[in-house]
């Protein structure tokens, strides 16, 4: 990584070069603001003709992920480019958090609630925020 | 530069540069080629491409030559530069040790010379990776092998029978492979269409697919290339990827294994379960032994 992104980080681990810890900020005007979100990031054998495989390690209020971390993202999917990076991979992650997407969930509790009831759902998601993020 | 000459996909300089009419977007060969055995998009733009629509782009090829020369030039300049400032440097340091105690100005030196640590440089004839001080000896030897590759080119031309038939019997070369639908392909059958190509035919069908694909992909990635290998070389370089892959324990993040649900939810009960074991044991010890206390 030539520059560093603002607001994420990620270390490979000294073991296993191929696992990384990664830590998303929260985007500023979301829900997650002020929140440092864990994550794992794993190198496959396929990589970088496969996606790399990302979850969140913090919990978080997201229609997008599930309660196991688990991210519902086209580029970590069908979408993968091997044209895209690391670098890229969290970018998306990042933006993710700054729109969550409720009509693609992981999550349906969290997606009806956020398609019904959206000003609670951002309530609940800034207190998973500081609850479990910060 | 430099990260204009990159591969999109694998980040090196272009190696054997292709692109394609469709979107214009260049790849080394051998990448874009094992992209598209599996998915039949551009990896950047996701427009429709196929590999017979890639063209190799030798003035793409040329430029990365000629850039890995000047950047090896630029590295050397900069090193000398860098060699002046720190021979300056351990001067001034001595100098300024040698008032107070004459034993550390060698040692100070010798720490300054431990960083510069042998560097490995990159032949720019054939790309691999040398000691600084073995780069010359090497560069001799590999020139001297180009140059005795040239000569027989020119000897091709020449109307000789004898020299064309000397050559051909120097260079052996492999038949094209085609692509094969390998599931209406018989083990054995894929056996017999390895061996006629000269590549090794032992191992389960898959191995014998995954081999054939690759050799495929290398065979065609060999052609783009301005200065293509002989094929023992890359027969060679197929044997040693097959190795590569083979030998590596299929690699398994324990901690991803957890996102899978039933693993979790499983754990999560187990726990829970061995709680109340352990909670009902404590109670039945403390009843069997309430009567000795």
């Amino acid at each position: 990584m030539n520059d560093p992104v603002p607001g994420i980080q990620a270390i490979p681990h000294e073991d296993n070069l191929r696992y990384f810890s990664v830590v998303i900020d929260g985007p500023s005007q979301s829900p997650y603001e002020g929140g440092h979100f864990k994550l794992e990031l794993y190198l496959p054998e396929e990589y970088p003709m496969g996606p790399p495989k990302v979850r969140f390690l913090t919990k978080i209020y997201h229609p997008n992920t599930d309660k196991l971390g688990r991210i519902c993202l086209d580029i970590l999917k069908d979408r993968w480019s091997p044209a895209l990076q690391i670098r890229t991979v969290l970018l998306s992650i990042q933006a993710l958090l700054s729109a969550p997407n409720p009509d693609d969930p992981l999550s349906n509790d969290v997606a009806e609630n956020w398609k019904t009831n959206e000003k609670e759902a951002i309530e609940t998601a800034k207190e998973w925020t500081a609850k479990y993020a910060v | 530069m430099d990260t204009l000459l990159r591969c999109p996909i694998c980040h090196e300089l272009l190696d054997s540069a292709v692109g394609n009419q469709v979107c214009g977007h260049v790849f080394c060969s051998l990448c874009i080629r094992r992209y598209l055995t599996s998915t039949k998009t551009c990896p950047i733009c996701f427009e429709g491409l196929e590999d017979r629509q890639l063209s190799k782009y030798g003035l793409i090829d040329g430029l990365v030559a000629s850039f890995k020369v000047a950047r090896g030039e630029i590295y050397r300049a900069l090193e000398s530069h860098s060699k002046a400032v720190e021979k300056k440097y351990i001067k001034e340091i001595g100098e300024e040790i040698c008032d107070i105690d004459s034993g550390k100005v060698a040692k100070s030196g010798l720490l300054l010379a431990g960083k510069r640590k042998e560097i490995n440089v990159e032949c720019p004839n054939c790309s691999e990776y040398f000691m600084e001080r073995e780069i010359n000896s090497h560069l001799d030897a590999c020139l001297s092998y180009k140059a005795e590759k040239g000569d027989s080119k020119t000897i091709e031309t020449a109307p000789s029978l004898n020299d064309i038939f000397g050559k051909k019997r120097m260079i052996k070369k492999m038949p094209k492979p085609n692509k094969l639908v390998y599931s209406m392909l018989s083990e054995s059958k894929l056996r017999k269409i390895c061996k006629e190509l000269g590549i090794p035919s032992n191992g389960s069908k898959q191995q014998m697919e995954a081999r054939h694909s690759e050799w495929i992909n290398r065979y065609l990635a060999n052609e783009d290339s301005s200065a293509p290998k002989p094929h023992s070389k890359l027969l060679n370089d197929l044997n040693k990827w097959e190795h590569a892959v083979i030998s590596k324990p299929p690699q398994k993040n324990p901690l991803m294994e957890n996102a899978n649900t039933d693993t979790f939810d499983a754990k999560e009960y187990y726990k829970s379960s061995l709680l109340i074991f352990l909670i009902s044991s404590i109670k039945c010890a403390q009843l069997i032994y309430m009567p000795f206390l």
